[in-house]
């Protein structure tokens, strides 16, 4: 992936300096389209071949300098250390629930969760993995709702029946 | 205390006397309980006294969160043998172990 990103960089720059050729002895020039002097036109084309000459060898050592340095990263493993995938989910319900709460509801779906999901990695099944992981913030929502409508309600029954006294 | 439809299921299956966590009721209740408000059914269950929870043990240290294991009391088993009784006649009291 890294090795196909870097030969679409060469191959964009290869294009920018080919224009860049190209444009640069018209311009410079006043360019042969303004101006139909034989010696401008001379040149031009002059300056042409010798800008694409530079670009063509800036491009050469640009190709192998990202070989290398493409060479030299898959030459080493890559370690990246990745946060659990319930990571946020915990700490925003930690923010947002009483400790009680989160350790018999929030808690329990995670440890729910942990067990599905590492299972899943273990046998070899990423998409089930990233299934779970969808379901179970879907579930942590739910969950959520749930909580706030019951709290909304029982304040809602407790006003209620205080009114009505 | 009234206990609700969802309630009843979670106590009919605690009913055989075995400590079971959310997501084991929820695989055995074929549908009648779902996974997003089990854990909040028997967080109000534990409230009402229908049912009573302990942690799971975990070899030191933990790699995840603690299961709650919830197991029928008491006043669960009454509740079910009132609800029974309510929807099936008193003979139906009977045949419950």
């Amino acid at each position: 992936m890294r090795r196909k990103n870097d030969a679409r960089e060469a191959t964009v720059l290869l294009a920018a300096l080919f224009l860049f050729g190209t444009m640069l002895p018209i311009i410079g020039s006043g360019g042969p389209v303004f101006d139909w002097d034989s010696r401008s036109i001379g040149s031009g084309f002059r300056m042409f071949a010798g800008t694409s000459l530079v670009a063509a060898a800036a491009n050469w050592i640009f190709a192998v300098a990202a070989q290398a340095l493409s060479a030299r990263r898959l030459s080493r493993p890559l370690k990246r250390l990745h946060k659990p995938p319930w990571r946020l989910a915990a700490s925003l319900c930690e923010f947002l629930l009483p400790r009680r709460l989160k350790e018999r509801v929030i808690d329990q779906h995670i440890a729910d969760f942990q067990i599905e999901y590492c299972d899943a990695l273990v046998r070899g099944r990423p998409w089930k993995a990233r299934w779970l992981y969808l379901r179970f913030h879907v579930e942590i929502v739910l969950t959520l709702g749930t909580l706030f409508t019951t709290a909304v309600v029982k304040r809602a029954t407790t006003i209620w029946k205080l009114i009505s006294l | 205390m009234h206990a609700s439809r969802k309630e009843l299921v979670i106590l009919g299956l605690l009913r055989d006397g075995r400590e079971r966590y959310g997501l084991e009721l929820v695989r055995a209740s074929a549908g009648d309980l779902i996974r997003s408000s089990i854990y909040v059914q028997l967080t109000r269950a534990e409230e009402k006294g229908f049912v009573d929870s302990r942690k799971e043990e975990l070899p030191q240290p933990a790699e995840r969160p603690p299961r709650r294991l919830y197991r029928i009391t008491g006043a669960g088993e009454r509740a079910l043998l009132e609800a029974q009784k309510h929807v099936f006649g008193p003979a139906s009291t009977e045949v419950v172990p």
